[in-house]
C-alpha cells in the first residue's frame, strides 16, 4: 500500500489519456509516491472517441493530487538533450531527488511498409524518438542517481517488437531491440551503484500508441476509427493464447513489482507481458 | 497483505532449512495461502554446521501454523511418477482444491564432469529428478486445475543454466533447458484454462543445493567444507554486478509477483533473477 512512500517517480509519456504512462503515474502514486510526469504535448491532441477534453499532463497532476501526493508537469521532448536536462533540473528543483524513471514516452511509426520501401527519414524518426530519447533521459536520470549515491530503479518500455522481427515495422522493431541492448547495457555499468535496470516488453495493448494507425485504416477502408479497433484488436486476439489483449493496469502492475523492494536482486531484464505470445 | 486469501499452494523441495520452497512457503503463506509443502526427505541429511537439529517439513508446517494459516506435509519422490499422483490425491482431499503450485524441488548433480566423462547414470539422475520431476507434478497440479475450471498459476525454477551453456555441469544445464521447454509448451496449451505458467532462472544463490557439491570438492583439495564454501562463495559474489549472492527471499517475492493477480497477463516466460550475473557469463 505504501511500498514507495518518499520516492519520487518521474514519468515519460505520460499525458496521454489512455497511456502507459499515466497508468503507471497512478499505480505508483497509490504506492506512496511523488510524481513527475513529462510529456512531449502538454495536452495531447486527440481524434479518438472519449479523449475529447482530456486535459494531458496537468489532468494527471490533479488525479495524483487527489491521491494525497504531489505531483509536478515538465513539458519536455525525450529526443532532445537540453530539453531532457532542463526537465530533469526543474525535477531536482522540486523535489530534491529522482529514485524511479519509467520511461514510456515512444512512437509507433510505419507499420506495414517493409524495409525495401522505407525512407530513410521515416527509419530516423522512430529511431531518434525511440532508441535516442530512452539514451538521454536514462543518462540524464542515472547521473542524478549516481551522484545522489542512494541507488535507484530504472525501467524503460520495450516492446514484444523488442524480441521478435515485426514484418512492416523495421524501424520499431529495431528501435525496441536497441532499448533492451541499452537496458542490458545499463545494468551492468549501474549494478556498483546500487540502480536496478529493467525492460517491460508489451505484446498488445490498448493504449494510444496506435491511434494514427486505426485513423489511417479507417479512411482507407471507409470504416468508423470504432470499427477499424475493433477489426484490428479481434485480428490481433487470435494469435493471444490468453485469448485478449492486454491494459495499462497490467503493465503498470508489472512497472511497480519492478520499481520496488520486491525486485532487487533482478536487474538487466526484459520482461515480456504480452499474454503468452513468444 | 492478504493477497492470497482462501488460496491453496503446493510447494515443492520444502523440507531443506536454507532452500527455495522453505521462503516461498513462508512468503505465501504470509499472503493468506494455506500451503501443501512435500519433499522427498520428510527430514534432509544435514551436512552443513547450522543445519542440525532442523525438524524438516513439519519444522515448516509448524511455522506456517504459527502464522495463522494450515499446512501439509507430503514426502513424495517427484521423479516417481505414482508418488507424485498419491501426493496431489492427499492435497486435494485436506484442501479440496490446487489453486498454485511452486515447484522447487530439483539436484545439482556434478559441477566439474565433462559431458565426453559424464557416465549415463549420473545423467538419467539429473534429468530423472529435474526434468522428469518437473513433468510429472506440472502435469498432475494441471489436471486438477483444468477439471476445477477456476484457472491456476504454475511456477518452475529452473535456472540461469537454462538458457546458456554451462561446462561442467551438462545434465544440470540440459535439465533446467528442459524445464523452460516444458513451461513454455504448458503455458500455451493452458492458457485457454487461464492457468499461467511461467518460469524462474535463479542466478548463483545461498542454498543448499550444493552442499552435497561443497562435500566432496572441499574433500578433494584436502580443505575444511568451511574453508571452502568461504572461498567458493567469495569468487562467486564478485562475479555478480548487484555484488552478493542471492536469498530465498528474493526468490520468494518473485514468485509471489507471479502467483498473484499482479501478473495474470504474463505467460510461458522464464525470468533471469540473478543480481545481473546472467548478463556477462553465457
Amino acid at each position: 500500500m505504501n511500498s514507495l512512500k518518499d520516492k519520487v517517480a518521474f514519468i515519460t509519456g505520460a499525458a496521454s489519456k489512455r497511456g502507459m504512462g499515466r497508468a503507471i503515474a497512478l499505480r505508483l502514486a497509490g504506492e506512496g509516491a511523488d510524481i513527475v510526469v513529462v510529456d512531449k504535448f502538454s495536452a495531447p491532441q486527440s481524434h479518438f472517441p472519449g479523449d475529447e477534453g482530456w486535459g494531458g499532463l496537468n489532468a494527471v497532476v490533479a488525479e495524483v493530487k487527489s491521491l494525497g501526493k504531489e505531483a509536478l508537469a515538465i513539458v519536455a521532448d525525450t529526443n532532445n538533450s537540453k530539453e531532457v536536462e532542463t526537465a530533469v533540473a526543474k525535477a531536482l528543483e522540486r523535489f530534491g531527488r529522482i529514485d524511479i524513471l519509467v520511461h514510456c514516452a515512444a512512437i509507433r511509426g510505419p507499420v506495414t511498409i517493409p524495409i525495401i520501401d522505407l525512407a530513410e527519414e521515416d527509419w530516423r524518426k522512430v529511431l531518434d524518438i525511440n532508441l535516442t530519447g530512452s539514451f538521454l533521459i536514462s543518462k540524464a536520470i542515472a547521473k542524478t542517481m549516481v551522484t545522489k549515491g542512494k541507488g535507484g530503479k530504472i525501467v524503460l518500455v520495450a516492446s514484444l517488437g523488442g524480441v521478435k522481427g515485426m514484418p512492416g515495422s523495421a524501424g520499431y522493431c529495431a528501435s525496441k531491440f536497441g532499448v533492451i541492448g541499452l537496458v542490458k547495457t545499463l545494468a551492468l555499468e549501474l549494478a556498483s551503484y546500487k540502480i536496478n535496470v529493467n525492460a517491460i516488453s508489451p505484446g498488445t495493448v490498448i493504449t494510444n500508441l496506435r491511434d494514427s494507425f486505426h485513423i489511417e485504416k479507417g479512411q482507407a477502408e471507409s470504416i468508423t476509427i470504432d470499427e477499424a479497433i475493433k477489426r484490428d484488436y479481434q485480428k490481433l486476439t487470435e494469435g493471444i493464447p490468453l485469448g485478449r489483449v492486454g491494459t495499462t493496469e497490467e503493465i503498470a502492475d508489472l512497472a511497480l513489482f519492478l520499481v520496488s523492494d520486491q525486485s532487487k536482486y533482478i536487474t538487466g531484464e526484459a520482461i515480456n507481458i504480452t499474454g503468452g505470445v513468444s | 497483505m492478504n493477497s492470497l486469501k482462501g488460496k491453496v499452494a503446493l510447494i515443492t523441495g520444502v523440507a531443506a532449512k536454507r532452500g527455495m520452497g522453505h521462503g516461498v512457503a513462508l512468503r505465501l503463506v504470509g499472503e493468506g495461502a494455506n500451503v501443501v509443502v512435500v519433499d522427498k526427505y520428510a527430514v534432509p541429511r544435514t551436512l552443513f554446521p547450522g543445519d542440525e537439529g532442523w525438524g524438516g517439513l513439519n519444522a515448516v508446517v509448524a511455522e506456517v501454523e504459527s502464522l495463522g494459516s494450515k499446512g501439509l506435509a507430503v514426502v513424495a519422490d517427484i521423479s516417481n511418477s505414482q508418488e507424485v499422483d498419491a501426493g496431489v490425491a492427499k492435497a486435494i482431499e485436506k484442501f479440496g482444491r490446487i489453486d498454485i503450485l511452486v515447484h522447487c524441488a530439483a539436484i545439482r548433480g556434478p559441477m566439474t564432469t565433462p559431458l565426453v566423462k559424464l557416465s549415463e547414470r549420473e545423467w538419467k539422475t539429473v534429468l530423472d529428478v529435474n526434468l522428469n520431476g518437473a513433468f510429472f507434478i506440472s502435469t498432475a497440479v494441471a489436471k486438477n486445475m483444468v477439471t476445477r475450471g477456476e484457472g491456476g498459476k504454475i511456477v518452475l525454477i529452473s535456472s540461469l543454466a537454462g538458457n546458456r551453456g554451462v561446462p561442467g555441469s551438462g545434465a544440470y544445464c540440459v535439465s533446467k533447458w528442459g524445464v523452460i521447454g516444458l513451461v513454455k509448451t504448458l503455458a500455451l496449451e493452458l492458457a485457454t484454462y487461464k492457468i499461467n505458467v511461467n518460469a524462474l532462472n535463479p542466478g548463483t544463490f545461498g542454498t543448499h543445493l550444493r552442499d552435497e557439491n561443497y562435500v566432496q570438492l572441499a574433500q578433494a583439495e584436502g580443505i575444511t567444507l568451511n574453508e571452502f564454501r568461504e572461498r567458493y562463495d567469495k569468487q562467486m559474489t564478485t562475479k555478480v554486478p548487484l555484488g552478493r549472492m542471492g536469498t530465498p527471499e528474493d526468490i520468494a517475492n518473485l514468485v509471489l509477483f507471479l502467483v498473484s493477480d499482479q501478473s495474470s497477463y504474463i505467460t510461458g516466460q522464464a525470468v533471469d533473477i540473478c543480481g545481473g550475473w546472467g548478463l556477462i557469463h553465457g
